[in-house]
Parts: C-alpha cells; sequence; structure tokens
C-alpha cells in the first residue's frame, strides 16, 4: 500500500462524502424521498469532509481540539448513519438505547480529552462507534430479512459488518499498544485510509439499496392493496384465490367468508363520504384483527369484503363460521368514533367451501356469495352459513 | 511537487469507484429489477472504465497486448455505453448500432496504430481514445439534454450537464495533446494536467452515476405516484385524485374560471353482476371507461369515484358545454355493448350534470347538485342526461 498517498486519499474520501451528503439532501428537499433519513444521511457524510479535506487546516489548532474534532466526528458520523437507518426500516430500536450507548463514548471522549490521555478518547469513540454500527447490522438484518432473502440482507448488512469489524480490530490494536495509535494531527496509515474510503463508499451504497427497496415494497404494496383500507385489493385477492385453490388440489383445504358491510349507502348519504370512509377503515381494522397472519382479507367492492382461511382439515366449514361470528361480534360491539358520535355498525356474513374442480375460484365465491344473500334476506348482521349438502360439489 | 503516488491513488480511487458502481447497478437491474436495461449498461460502462484504468495502471509491469490495446478499447467502450444507458432510462431507443460502429472503428484504428510501429510513444493512442471519448459523450449529452427537455417534469435537461462535462474535459485533453508543449499522454505521470484531469474524472464518475440513479429513482416516484392516484381497474383518478382535483378547480374559480361537473352511473349495474357474475362486472366497468376518456380533453378529469360511478370534471366548462360532453359520452356507451360469453349486452349509463355557481362553498356542493340531477335522470327512465 506504500504506493498509496495518503492525503490524496483522504481528499478522495472527503469529495466522496461531500458528494454523497449533496445528493441526499437533494433527496431530501428537491424529491422529498424519505427526508428525514435523507438528511441524517446527509449530516453522516457532512461530518466527515473537514477532517478528511483539509487535515492540515488543524495544524495550528491546540492539540486537544485536534483530538476533539477527530473522535467526535467519528462517533457523531456513526450515530447519524444508525438513526437514519431507524427512520428508513422503520425499526423499533429505542432511542433510549442509542442516547445511552453514545452518551457513555461522549463522556469517555470528554474525560479522555480532559485528562489528557491519547488512548482513552480513541478506545472511547471507536468503542461507541463499533457497538452502533454493530446495532446497525441487527437493525438491518432484522427489519429486511422478512421480506428479502438472506442474501441479499446480507449483502446489505455487510458494509456495516465491516464497520463493525474494522472497529474491533482498531480497538484491539489500540489496548494490544500496536502503533494502531494516531497522535493527533498525525495521518492515518494508507491501509487505514483505504479501508476508510472503500467502506464508506461501501455503506452510501448500502443505504441507498435500502432506500430502493422501500420504494419498490411500497409499489408493490399499492399494487396489491385498496389504498383507503390496507385490505388487499381486488386483483390481489383473485390471484390469492388462484393459489388457494392450487393448494386445494393438494390437500390444504380453506373456506371463504363474503362480507358486506349493513346499510352503508346509509352512513354514506346521512354522515358524508368521510364518515363511510373512517367506516370502511375501522372494519377492516377490526376484523384484521381477528384474523391470522395467514389468512387473507380482501375488498372487493365499494362496502364488500372477503375473507380466504386456510383450514386445518379441509371439511372444517364450523371453524370458518366460527371466525365470522368472532368477526361479526367485534364489529357489533365496537361502533364506530365520528365527530363525537357513535355510530353503530354492522356486517352480514356468507360462509362457504370451495369446489374442488374451479381453477379460479368462482364456485366458491358465488355460494359464500349467496349466503351472504340469505343473511341480508334474513335480517343482517347475523352469519350464514352453506349447509354440507350444497357444499358439496355438483 | 506533485509525486507518482498522488496520480496513482487517484487512479485507485476512480477504479475502487467505478468498481462499486458496475456491483450496484448489476444488483439493481438483476436482484430489485429496477430499469434492468439501463442499469445493465451502466454497469457496463463503469466495469469497462474500471477494467481500463486498471490495465492503464499495470503497464510496464504487464505484457503489452494485454494493457495497451484491450486498454484502450475498453476506454472507448465505456464512453459509448454512457450514451447508451441515458437513452435507456429514458425509454428511447438506444443507438447500438451507431455506438457500436464508432467503438469498433475506433478498435480498428488503434490496433493499426499500434502494429505500424509509427505510435511508439503512444500520444495517438491517446489522441484517438481522447478524441472518441469526448465525441460519444457529447453526443450522449446532447442526445440526453434534448430527451429530457421533451420528458420535463421532474427530469430537468441540465441533468445532461454530466455527461456534456465529461465529453468536454476529454475534449480538453484531446485538445492539450496538440497544444501543450510538455504534454504526456501518460495518465500516471505526475504533472499538474494529469492531477486536475484525474480530480475532474473523479467528480465527474460520481456525478454522472448519482444523476442516473436520479433519473431510476424518478422513475420509481412518478410509478409510486401514479398508483397512489389512479383506480386500478380502469387506470380513472381514484376518489380521492378527484377530490384533490376538485378542490383545486374551485379554488381557481375564486380566479374567474369556472367549471362543470358529469356524474356518471351505469344502469343496471347490480343486474349484470349478479347474472354473469363479477368478472363480466369489471369488464363492463373497464368498457364503460374506455367510451369515455376520449370524450374528455387532456385538461378534465375523469375519476372513478364509486363502484359503478364515475365523475369527470370540467375547468373552463358551463352548464352547456358539459351536456354536449355528456350527450357524446350517452351515444357511444349506447353504441357499444359489452361482449360476454358469445352474446352481447347492451349498455347505457345516466348522466347528472351541473355547473359551479356563486352560491356554492365547496366543490362539494356542485359535486351534491350533479348527484341529485343524476338521481332525476335515473328517475326518468335511465339512459339520459340530466341537469
Amino acid at each position: 500500500m506504500h504506493f498509496l498517498d495518503v492525503p490524496t486519499l483522504l481528499k478522495a474520501s472527503a469529495l466522496f462524502n461531500l458528494m454523497a451528503a449533496l445528493a441526499w439532501l437533494t433527496l431530501a428537499q428537491v424529491f422529498r424521498v424519505a427526508p428525514r433519513a435523507s438528511r441524517l444521511m446527509a449530516g453522516a457524510h457532512l461530518v466527515r469532509v473537514p477532517l478528511q479535506g483539509c487535515g492540515g487546516c488543524l495544524a495550528g489548532w491546540p492539540l486537544m481540539l485536534q483530538q476533539a474534532v477527530a473522535e467526535f466526528s467519528l462517533l457523531l458520523c456513526v450515530l447519524l448513519l444508525l438513526l437514519a437507518l431507524r427512520r428508513m426500516l422503520r425499526s423499533r430500536l429505542q432511542t433510549q438505547h442509542i442516547a445511552w450507548i453514545s452518551g457513555v463514548g461522549a463522556l469517555g471522549i470528554a474525560l479522555g480529552l480532559a485528562s489528557g490521555s491519547v488512548l482513552l478518547p480513541q478506545l472511547a469513540s471507536m468503542g461507541s462507534a463499533t457497538v452502533l454500527a454493530a446495532l446497525a447490522v441487527h437493525e438491518i438484518r432484522r427489519g429486511v430479512a422478512n421480506q428479502l432473502s438472506p442474501v441479499i440482507a446480507g449483502c446489505t448488512a455487510l458494509p456495516f459488518a465491516l464497520l463493525t469489524l474494522a472497529g474491533i480490530v482498531h480497538i484491539g490494536m489500540l489496548l494490544a499498544g500496536a502503533g494502531g495509535t494516531a497522535m493527533p494531527g498525525e495521518l492515518p496509515t494508507s491501509a487505514r485510509a483505504l479501508v476508510a474510503f472503500i467502506v464508506t463508499a461501501a455503506i452510501t451504497l448500502s443505504v441507498i439499496a435500502l432506500m430502493i427497496w422501500r420504494l419498490i415494497t411500497r409499489i408493490q404494496h399499492l399494487m396489491h392493496r385498496d389504498p383507503l383500507t390496507g385490505a388487499l385489493n381486488r386483483r390481489a385477492f383473485e390471484l390469492a384465490l388462484v393459489e388457494a385453490q392450487a393448494q386445494l388440489q393438494r390437500g390444504q383445504g380453506y373456506a371463504l367468508v363474503m362480507i358486506d358491510i349493513d346499510h352503508f349507502k346509509h352512513v354514506n348519504d346521512a354522515h358524508g363520504h368521510p364518515a363511510g370512509d373512517a367506516a370502511l377503515r375501522h372494519c377492516v381494522h377490526l376484523w384484521q384483527a381477528g384474523l391470522r397472519d395467514v389468512d387473507r382479507l380482501g375488498r372487493i367492492g365499494g362496502e364488500e369484503f372477503c375473507a380466504l382461511l386456510p383450514l386445518a382439515t379441509p371439511d372444517d366449514l364450523a371453524s370458518a363460521a366460527a371466525v365470522a361470528e368472532r368477526l361479526r361480534a367485534s364489529l357489533e360491539a365496537q361502533p364506530l368514533h365520528w365527530q363525537g358520535r357513535a355510530l353503530p355498525l354492522s356486517a352480514s356474513f356468507g360462509v362457504a367451501l370451495p369446489a374442488v374442480q374451479d381453477a379460479a375460484g368462482e364456485v366458491g365465491l358465488a355460494r359464500a356469495d349467496a349466503e351472504l344473500y340469505r343473511a341480508k334476506a334474513e335480517g343482517r348482521n347475523r352469519v350464514c352459513v352453506a349447509t354440507p349438502l350444497s357444499g358439496e360439489p355438483a | 511537487m506533485i509525486t507518482a503516488a498522488e496520480t496513482l491513488t487517484l487512479l485507485a480511487a476512480i477504479v475502487i469507484v467505478t468498481g462499486m458502481a458496475t456491483l450496484v447497478w448489476l444488483a439493481m437491474a438483476l436482484i430489485a429489477r429496477v430499469s434492468p436495461r439501463a442499469s445493465l449498461t451502466m454497469a457496463g460502462t463503469n466495469a469497462a472504465a474500471a477494467l481500463s484504468l486498471t490495465l492503464y495502471a499495470l503497464r510496464g509491469g504487464w505484457p503489452e497486448a494485454v494493457t495497451h490495446w484491450p486498454g484502450d478499447v475498453l476506454a472507448v467502450v465505456s464512453f459509448g455505453l454512457l450514451g447508451v444507458a441515458v437513452q435507456a432510462i429514458n425509454r428511447r431507443e438506444p443507438p447500438w448500432r451507431t455506438t457500436a460502429a464508432v467503438v469498433a472503428a475506433t478498435a480498428v484504428v488503434l490496433a493499426w496504430l499500434r502494429a505500424g510501429g509509427a505510435d511508439d510513444s503512444g500520444l495517438w493512442s491517446d489522441r484517438v481514445v481522447n478524441g472518441t471519448g469526448a465525441a460519444l459523450a457529447l453526443a450522449a449529452g446532447m442526445a440526453a439534454w434534448r430527451s429530457l427537455r421533451r420528458s420535463g417534469g421532474r427530469t430537468p435537461a441540465p441533468l445532461a450537464l454530466p455527461l456534456l462535462l465529461i465529453g468536454g474535459l476529454m475534449l480538453l485533453r484531446s485538445g492539450a495533446s496538440f497544444t501543450a508543449t510538455q504534454y504526456q499522454p501518460d495518465l500516471l505521470e505526475p504533472t499538474e494536467f494529469n492531477l486536475v484531469f484525474l480530480w475532474a474524472a473523479l467528480t465527474l464518475t460520481l456525478l454522472q452515476n448519482a444523476t442516473l440513479a436520479f433519473l431510476v429513482l424518478v422513475r420509481l416516484i412518478l410509478r409510486i405516484e401514479h398508483l397512489l392516484a389512479r383506480d386500478p381497474l380502469t387506470d380513472a383518478l381514484n376518489r380521492r385524485a378527484f377530490d384533490q382535483a376538485l378542490t383545486r378547480a374551485h379554488a381557481e374559480w375564486g380566479q374567474g374560471r369556472g367549471y362543470a361537473l358529469v356524474m356518471i352511473d351505469m344502469d343496471h349495474f347490480k343486474q349484470l353482476n349478479d347474472t354473469l357474475g363479477h368478472a363480466a362486472g369489471d369488464a363492463a366497468l373497464r368498457l364503460l371507461a374506455q367510451q369515455l376518456k376520449p370524450c374528455v380533453r387532456g385538461v378534465d378529469h375523469f375519476g372513478r369515484l364509486g363502484g359503478e360511478e364515475f365523475g369527470v370534471l370540467l375547468p373552463d366548462t358551463d352548464l352547456a358545454g358539459a351536456a354536449l360532453v355528456a350527450e357524446h359520452m350517452r351515444l357511444r356507451v349506447e353504441r357499444t355493448p359489452l361482449r360476454w360469453l358469445e352474446q352481447d349486452w347492451p349498455l347505457s349509463a345516466s348522466f347528472g350534470i351541473a355547473e359551479v355557481a356563486p352560491a356554492d362553498t365547496s366543490g362539494d356542493a356542485v359535486l351534491a347538485r350533479a348527484d341529485a340531477a343524476l338521481y332525476r335522470a335515473k328517475q326518468q327512465g335511465r339512459n339520459l342526461v340530466q341537469d
């Protein structure tokens, strides 16, 4: 590595960080994509620029101040990175933990500076930064592994893992006294500078990748979900139905529950469209709470929904009917609170089993629809279940 | 005192950046599947640049047959692919043939120069590479400027600037090779000129990659906004987007621009659904939307407001104008039956129109009047326009 010129490498890092900061700011201000996360990322990059870009500028300053700038900027950079990630992944990592770790690190740096030690500030900042970086790896793996393949989650977490590793190695060298200590004002070795450059670039790219992933999942969500209620939209539900029919051929049974909100037009006419929208959201929210993760709830009409319930045994209509009754009761028990009033809501339910020889699942839908019609005819706010006879294939 | 290490470090930095960019663009193309053609091309341009510069740095150490001619050709390929990527992103036909022809011709010229032995100092090869690179980049930049200006909106023409600057930089270098007395074709030679050139190259490489990434991002964002505003079945505006348009129109009415509303409801939709099934109902709605859309202008807003209910917002239109549009729509729907399972099912719709009046406090009041008119049209036998 001796052929590499360290000041140039540092300046190249500074250039990279500067352009990355500008890019993130443009994303935040002009395109308004993940504005807070983008601003945090811009901050993380900017914090590194002064020291890398102009190490010589600080030459006239007191040593303690030079060290302070170096150590605090590292800690601040990793802290901002973690906060940006947290926003982007919408993780539930609590700020207290982050605050504690950063606080301890900052305290360590301050104490070290005050006592004139050269080792302690570096240990403190490296230590906190490494723990924060490890947290970042954990958050990425947790947030992304649910939706993306483990390979991609690993690749995205890799730069942060590298940062953590580099931090651990550096701390080890510091503790062993093996010349890892950079005196304030001294240039890092070319190996360190190179690693820093590569890790910076890798981290930038991985956060961009995360953001693109977030945009893509948003697109997929919009394509498959009803934007008002969050239930599956018509097309996505039909696809789920086809999939369920294929499973049925392999012995995995399911039931269909057709749901229609009673007197919905009346709610709209009496209280306005916003109230109608609120009623729809209210119903879906309650029902989704009463359904399992494997159940699919789709909005197939204005006020018409359908639930697809995988069954343990293919003919277990009774448990599907029980679920429908639970949904009915929960809606009856919890009226919609609209503009200070409690609007009672109810829905009619039709439960039926699908037919085996029916690729699109239309027969099952028609049966459930017939039961729904019966429920409406018999007075609404009730569950009607297909009798076993009518559940037989024709 | 500029050392050789400085130029070498900058070269290494460019290689690292382009190398990582290659991986990212590959991931975008193959894993995320975002704009695959453009992403693969960007991966290509970065990979070619990285390889070319690496081979350049290995000159002297490795055999000349490996480092010189391939390195030069790869550099030209990299510039050529730049233009292709930008056009691919803008959904224009990428200039594959022209680019391939230019690259091939340059490769032949370079091979001839080397084989001929007339170019031992590498000066002419250097000039050819720089000149062709400049031409390719400038051509790409101008094409990008034109197509970005046409797309408009969130992708302003200045986004083509990095390409033009790259072209300008290469032009500068080619020019310097003729005019400057002390010009050294070797990039690694520690001269002031080379240092500035390499810094500029690093900056522009970062800038160009960032610009392409932005264009890809804008594409994604526009798609999201489109999905947010549209009804997936009919591709009409959804309720929320229509309401927003109505609010805006009413605000503009305060500045003297009137508007009219047409409320549309398909007749006997429930019967059709019950008789033929939900799939037929969807097909009928799509057909209805297809018949209605051509009757409105670009400035009008056509939205799906409910199950079988649509609305049209006509800016700068009065009641008479709305009546004409509605009647036109009514006829089109009447004349186009739904073809379902080998049979023709006649379709019709009822129309209610209203014009904004001084007493209206908001767009919703006009909507309510149009709705009431629609109700009257239904009462009076359907397949009517009523105001």
